[in-house]
C-alpha cells in the first residue's frame, strides 16, 4: 500500500532529478580526476619530480701534492665555511664572537656582514678548520648555515707557495701547477639529488640518487723539500743581505731535467691568500726576463771552443779593460785584463775579450749556439705564464749586436733558460726537458704515470762541455765566483751582473746579480741559479748571489751522498741550520711528531691529550734543527670537564659524549632533557 | 504486524560516511598542516589537534541535534537567522581581516565565521518560508518576496566581507529549494536572471575577482598566484596516480601548494591516496546526496522535505563546487569541502545540519515503510 499517493508532490521528482544532477556533476568529477590522475598522470608525475629534487653537487677532493721524495706539500684538510641568514639568525653576537675565536677576523666583522647583508644568505667565513673548535660545531641557531668544504692544507705553508700556486674557493686552480694540472688535481664532482620544498629548502631524501664525486689525482713533483726550503730560506735573507726588491732561485738535476727548487721572493701566505700580491704570487723564474750579462759569456765560450776558433788555454788581449767599437761605443771591465789566457779572461769576467772573440764566429753560427742553448725559445716546462725572452735573429743584428750578446746584453731571458744551458753543459753537452711533475698519483697515492726525462738536442760535444767546466771551476776557484767556493766539493759557476735597462739606457742604478753554477764539477748533480733584482749594497753577482748559492749548497750537502769525510768538513763550515716550524694543530700527537722529524724536530706534549691545540713555537717560526716543539692537546676530561649535553638533539648529545671519551646509555628519543653520570658511563634521557 | 524489535531509528547510511569522512579527515588535515604547522608553530601536531577536537565536537553536536524534532526550528528558524544576520553585521564593522577580507568574528576565545551559520540558519528558515506559504507560492507578494527579503540581506552582506562565492552559493542553495517547493518558473527565472546580472557586475568590479576569472579560462600571464595554486593542485593529484604516494607521504604539502589543508585539501586526499582514494571520496559524498534527497522525498511533512532538501543541496553543492575547483573545472573560490577542510566553523554547522538532517530521516521512514508515521493528512 502507498499511504501517501493521494497528494501530488512535485517535490518528489524534483528530489530525484536533483539526485541525478548531482550524481550527474560528481561523475564529471571523477571523470576530470581520471584524466589528471591516470591519463595524464605521468606528465604531472614529471612536473613534480622537476620541483621535488635539486642536484647539489658533491664536490671532489683536489689531487695532493707530494715533493720527489713523496713527502706532502699540499693535501686537503675538512674545514666548515659558514654562512646564514640574517632574518632568522637568533644569537649573532654569540656567532660573531666564536668565529672570531675560529676565523681570521674579529667579531665586529661578522656582525657587520651580518647587519649589512641584503637578502637571505651572506657567507661569514669560509674554510674554517673546526677540527681546531668543536665549539663551532655546537652552535645552535636556526639562522647559521654550515657547509662542508674540503680546503687546500699547506702542510709546510708557504713553502714553494708559488710553484704550488692558488685555488679560489670553488676548486679551481688558478697559478701554478693548481692551474697548470688543474684538469688531473681537480678530479670530478659528483652529485646527490636532494629532497626540495616550496621554500626551496633542501634535505636528503631516502636512498637518494647520487653518483659519487671523483677525487683528483696526485702529483709528485721534482722538488726536493729540503732544497725547496734552504733555497727559499737563504735566497730571503740574501734578498735582504742585498736590498734587492725580488730575486730568485732555480735548481735543476743536469741529467733529467728534474727541477729541485724553485724559489721566488717575495713570497706569500697560502693560507691568507686576500693578502698576497701578484709580485708575490708569480713564479718569477719564468714569467721575468732580463738581460744575463757575463753569465752569457759560458755560451760564448761553449760556441768558440766548438768550433775550434781556440783552446782554453790560448792567449788573449784584454786591451785593459777598454774596447773602443765601431758606432763610437766603447766597452769597458770592471776587472781590467791585459795579456791573458782564454780561460783567464773567463774568470775574470773580460767584457773586452769576449767581445773581441765573438768577431770570430759568424752570425749565423753565433745565432745557433745561443738558440740551441734554449734562448728565445719557451723551455716548455709544465708552468703557467712562461716567457720565451727575446733573441735576435741574425738579421736584426746590428754591427755591434753580436758583441754586446757575446757578455750578455741585447738579449733577455728567464732564469730558467739561463739554468737550462748551464745544466747543458753540466750534462755533458745534451740539454734536457726542464720538468716540474716526476709523476702522476693514483687517488691512493701511488705513481700511476711516471714522467720519464726528455733529451731535447745536444748542443756541444762531451769534450767542449768538459773543457768548459774546467775553466768554470776556475771562475769558482780562482776568479769572480770565489764567494761561491766550498773547501771539499768543486763548483763550476759564472757569476752576473747586469746593467738594467731604465727608459731605454742602460743606467748605474739598476742592476742584476746573478750567480749560476753546478757541483761536484766532476759527476755535476745539482745546477743552480740564483738572481737579485736590483740589489744595493753591492752590485755584483759575485758578491751578492754567489754567497747565497753557496750556503744553498752547504746545508743541502747530504743530499748529494758525499762520503762522510766531506760532509762533517762542509758541516763544520757552515752556519746554525735552521728551519721552519710547521703547523701541527689539529693533528695527532704520532703524526706531529713524524711531521716534525722530517724536519730534525721533535714534539714534545707538554698538557692535554688527543689533537693538538696549540704549539710552541708557533707555526711560521724559524727554530734550529735538533730542538723539540711544545705541544698541547685538548684538556684532559675529568669531572669538571664533563659535556652538558642537556637540550641538545640525542644524535648530537652522543657524538658529543664520544668525542669527550665517554659511554653513553641512551633512553628515549628526542631531545635530551637529563643526564647523569655513572663513573665514565653518561646516561642520557631524552623525550 | 511487527514482531520484530524497533529498528534503530540512526539513518546509517548518513551517519556512517560522513562520521567516515569526519575521522579520516584527521588523517588528511595531519597530512596537509604538518609542514606548515611545523614551521609556523614549531609543532607539526598543531594543527591537526585542534581539528580532531572539533571532529569530536562536530559528531557529538550531531548526535544531540538528531535526537531534537526538527520541527522544533520551524519556529526558531526566523530568531537564529536574525542572530546569523547581526553576526554578519558584526564581521563587516569589527572583523578579523584575513587575506583581504573579513569573515571572521571573534567570540570570547574562538574565531568564528558567521557565514557559516547565516547558511544554514538561512536554509532552515527558507524552509519554514516555503512550508508555511504554500498556498500562496505562485505569488510574489506573498509567497516569494518574504523569502527574498531574508535572502538578500545574508547574500549582500556576505559578498561585502567580501566573499561573493559562498554569497553565490547561497543563492543557488535558496533557488534550488524554491525550484523543489514548485514556485512558479516564471518568477524563478526572473530572480535567477536578475541574481546572474548583478553577479557579473560585482565579478568585474573587483580587479582580483575578474583576474581569477580571466586565469581560470586561460587567459593572463599564467604565473598568477591564483593559477600557481591550482597548477600546484593539479600536480598533487597527477603525483598520487591512481592509488597514491601513501598516506602522509605528500610532497605537495610542503610549501608547494597553498592552503593545502584549507580549500585545496582535496588535492592532497589525491596525491596520497590516488585516484582510488578521491574516488570513494566523491562516491561518499554521492550516497549522501542521494540518500538525503530520498530522506527529502519521504519526509512526513512539507517542512522536513524541504528543509531536508535544502541541507542535502547545501552539502552537495559545497562538495561539488570544491572538488570542481581543486580539479580545475570551475574558477577558483574559497569554499571548504564539508567535513574535510580544517575549520571550525564548516566542522560545526555542518555537523549541526547533518544531526537536522538525521532527525528529519528519523521520522521519514526511509528504512521501512511500516515504521514510518502517517502523513499529518
Amino acid at each position: 500500500m502507498n499511504i501517501d499517493v493521494q497528494s501530488y508532490e512535485p517535490i518528489r521528482w524534483k528530489s530525484g532529478l536533483l539526485t541525478l544532477v548531482f550524481s550527474f556533476a560528481f561523475t564529471i568529477v571523477i571523470g576530470r580526476l581520471f584524466w589528471v590522475q591516470v591519463v595524464e598522470g605521468a606528465k604531472y608525475r614529471d612536473l613534480a619530480k622537476k620541483q621535488y629534487e635539486s642536484r647539489v653537487p658533491l664536490r671532489a677532493e683536489r689531487g695532493r701534492l707530494v715533493d720527489r721524495q713523496m713527502r706532502d706539500l699540499a693535501t686537503m684538510m675538512k674545514t666548515t665555511s659558514f654562512a646564514a641568514d640574517p632574518t632568522m639568525i637568533e644569537h649573532p653576537e654569540m656567532c660573531a664572537q666564536l668565529l672570531s675565536a675560529a676565523a681570521e677576523e674579529s667579531a665586529q666583522v661578522y656582525l657587520d656582514r651580518l647587519r649589512n647583508a641584503q637578502g637571505r644568505f651572506v657567507w661569514l667565513a669560509r674554510g674554517v678548520n673546526t677540527v681546531m673548535f668543536p665549539v663551532l660545531d655546537t652552535i645552535r641557531d636556526r639562522g647559521l648555515i654550515r657547509v662542508k668544504e674540503p680546503k687546500r692544507s699547506f702542510t709546510h705553508g708557504p713553502l714553494a707557495a708559488q710553484l704550488i700556486g692558488t685555488t679560489d674557493v670553488d676548486n679551481n686552480g688558478l697559478t701554478g701547477l693548481e692551474l697548470h694540472y688543474d684538469g688531473i688535481l681537480r678530479g670530478q664532482s659528483g652529485f646527490v639529488v636532494m629532497q626540495r620544498d616550496g621554500r626551496g629548502r633542501l634535505r636528503p631524501g631516502v636512498d637518494p640518487e647520487r653518483e659519487a664525486p671523483r677525487n683528483g689525482q696526485g702529483l709528485q713533483l721534482t722538488i726536493d723539500l729540503e732544497l725547496q726550503r734552504v733555497a727559499e730560506q737563504e735566497l730571503a735573507r740574501g734578498v735582504r743581505d742585498a736590498g734587492a726588491v725580488s730575486g730568485t732561485v732555480i735548481a735543476i738535476e743536469p741529467a733529467t731535467g728534474e727541477i729541485l727548487a724553485m724559489a721566488s721572493f717575495p713570497s706569500f701566505n697560502p693560507n691568507r691568500l686576500n693578502t698576497a700580491t701578484d709580485d708575490a704570487i708569480r713564479i718569477r723564474s719564468v714569467t721575468d726576463q732580463y738581460e744575463p750579462g757575463s753569465t752569457m759569456k759560458a755560451i760564448t765560450a761553449a760556441a768558440l771552443l766548438e768550433e775550434r776558433k781556440l783552446a782554453a788555454d790560448d792567449k788573449v788581449n784584454g786591451l785593459n779593460g777598454v774596447l773602443k767599437m765601431a758606432g763610437g761605443a766603447v766597452i769597458t771591465d770592471d776587472h781590467p785584463v791585459g795579456q791573458t789566457t782564454f780561460r783567464g779572461a773567463l774568470e775574470q769576467s773580460s767584457n773586452v775579450v769576449f767581445a773581441t772573440l765573438a768577431e770570430q764566429l759568424h752570425d749565423r753560427v753565433f745565432y745557433k749556439y745561443v738558440r740551441d742553448f734554449g734562448f728565445g725559445i719557451a723551455s716548455g716546462i709544465d708552468l703557467p705564464g712562461e716567457v720565451r725572452g727575446r733573441l735576435k735573429r741574425p738579421n736584426e743584428f746590428g754591427p755591434s749586436t753580436k758583441q754586446f750578446m757575446s757578455f750578455g746584453y741585447g738579449i733577455s731571458a728567464t732564469a730558467l733558460q739561463v739554468l737550462d744551458a748551464y745544466a747543458a753543459i753540466a750534462n755533458g753537452g745534451i740539454l734536457m726537458q726542464p720538468h716540474v711533475v716526476k709523476g702522476i698519483l693514483t687517488t691512493d697515492g701511488d705513481v700511476d704515470v711516471a714522467i720519464a726525462p726528455q733529451q731535447i738536442r745536444r748542443v756541444v760535444s762531451v769534450e767542449t762541455a768538459r773543457i768548459l767546466t774546467d775553466m768554470l771551476v776556475g771562475v769558482v776557484e780562482r776568479g769572480t765566483g770565489q764567494e761561491a767556493r766550498i773547501s771539499g766539493v768543486r763548483i763550476a759557476g759564472k757569476t752576473g751582473t747586469a746593467q738594467q735597462l731604465t727608459l731605454g739606457q742602460y743606467g748605474k742604478q739598476n742592476y742584476t746579480a746573478s750567480f749560476v753554477g753546478f757541483y761536484p764539477a766532476d759527476k755535476p748533480r745539482v745546477a743552480m741559479i740564483v738572481m737579485l733584482d736590483r740589489p744595493i749594497t753591492s752590485i755584483y753577482g759575485g758578491t751578492t748571489a754567489a754567497p747565497i748559492f753557496r750556503r744553498i749548497v752547504q746545508k743541502t750537502m747530504t743530499m748529494l751522498q758525499l762520503d762522510a769525510v766531506t760532509q762533517q768538513r762542509i758541516a763544520a763550515s757552515s752556519e746554525v741550520d735552521t728551519v721552519i716550524v710547521p703547523d701541527v694543530r689539529g693533528l695527532g700527537l704520532s703524526t706531529a711528531d713524524s711531521v716534525l722529524r722530517r724536519l730534525g724536530l721533535r714534539a714534545e706534549m707538554t698538557a692535554g691529550a688527543g689533537l693538538i691545540l696549540r704549539q710552541n713555537p708557533a707555526n711560521g717560526s724559524r727554530i734550529e734543527r735538533g730542538t723539540s716543539v711544545n705541544v698541547q692537546g685538548q684538556p684532559q676530561q675529568g669531572a669538571s670537564q664533563r659535556p652538558d649535553v642537556i637540550g641538545f638533539p640525542l644524535r648530537r648529545a652522543i657524538t658529543v659524549l664520544y668525542a669527550a671519551g665517554f659511554n653513553v646509555r641512551i633512553v628515549g628519543t628526542g631531545k635530551v632533557f637529563k643526564q647523569e653520570w655513572t663513573g665514565e658511563t653518561c646516561i642520557v634521557s631524552a623525550r | 504486524m511487527n514482531t520484530r524489535p524497533e529498528p534503530s531509528n540512526i539513518d546509517w547510511l548518513i551517519l556512517l560516511p560522513i562520521a567516515g569522512l569526519l575521522m579520516f579527515s584527521v588523517a588528511f588535515v595531519y597530512s596537509a598542516s604538518a609542514s606548515f604547522a611545523d614551521v609556523k608553530f614549531g609543532s607539526s601536531e598543531e594543527l591537526v589537534w585542534n581539528h580532531a577536537i572539533r571532529v569530536l565536537i562536530g559528531l557529538t553536536l550531531m548526535i544531540v541535534f538528531a535526537k531534537i524534532d526538527y520541527r522544533v526550528w520551524q519556529g526558531t528558524s526566523a530568531t537564529v537567522l536574525l542572530v546569523a544576520i547581526g553576526f554578519l553585521v558584526m564581521v563587516l564593522v569589527m572583523g578579523t581581516e584575513i587575506k583581504g577580507a573579513s569573515r571572521w568574528v571573534k567570540l570570547g576565545p574562538v574565531n568564528f565565521q558567521p557565514s557559516e551559520l547565516a547558511k544554514f540558519a538561512l536554509v532552515i528558515h527558507t524552509a519554514s518560508l516555503l512550508s508555511t506559504n504554500r498556498a500562496l507560492l505562485r505569488t510574489w507578494k506573498k509567497g516569494i518576496v518574504p523569502i527574498l527579503v531574508w535572502m538578500l540581506p545574508v547574500c549582500v552582506l556576505i559578498a561585502l566581507q567580501p566573499n561573493l562565492s559562498t554569497a553565490s552559493v547561497i543563492f543557488l542553495i535558496v533557488m534550488v529549494m524554491m525550484f523543489l517547493a514548485d514556485v512558479d518558473f516564471k518568477h524563478l527565472a526572473i530572480i535567477v536572471g536578475s541574481g546572474f546580472a548583478i553577479a557579473a557586475v560585482y565579478a568585474v568590479s573587483a580587479e582580483y575577482r575578474l583576474r581569477r576569472l580571466v586565469a581560470f579560462f586561460g587567459g593572463g600571464t599564467g604565473d598568477e598566484p591564483v593559477r600557481y595554486q591550482l597548477d600546484q593542485a593539479l600536480i598533487a593529484f597527477g603525483n598520487g596516480g591512481i592509488t597514491g604516494v601513501g598516506p602522509g607521504q605528500s610532497r605537495q604539502r610542503d610549501w608547494f601548494l597553498p592552503e593545502s589543508y584549507g580549500d585545496f585539501i582535496f588535492s592532497i586526499v589525491g596525491e596520497e591516496y590516488g585516484f582510488v582514494g578521491v574516488t570513494l571520496l566523491v562516491l561518499a559524498f554521492v550516497l549522501i546526496t542521494w540518500r538525503g534527497y530520498t530522506v527529502a522525498k519521504k519526509a512526513p511533512d512539507a517542512f522536513g522535505r524541504l528543509l531536508a532538501a535544502g541541507i542535502t543541496t547545501t552539502l552537495a553543492v559545497y562538495a561539488f563546487v570544491n572538488a570542481g575547483v581543486t580539479c580545475g573545472i570551475l574558477p577558483t573560490t574559497g569554499l571548504p569541502m564539508p567535513f574535510i577542510s580544517y575549520g571550525g566553523s564548516s566542522v560545526f554547522f555542518s555537523a549541526i545540519a547533518v544531526g537536522v538532517l538525521l532527525n528529519v530521516s528519523s521520522q521519514a521512514g526511509v528504512y521501512r515503510r511500516r515504521n514510518a508515521r502517517p502523513l499529518a493528512e
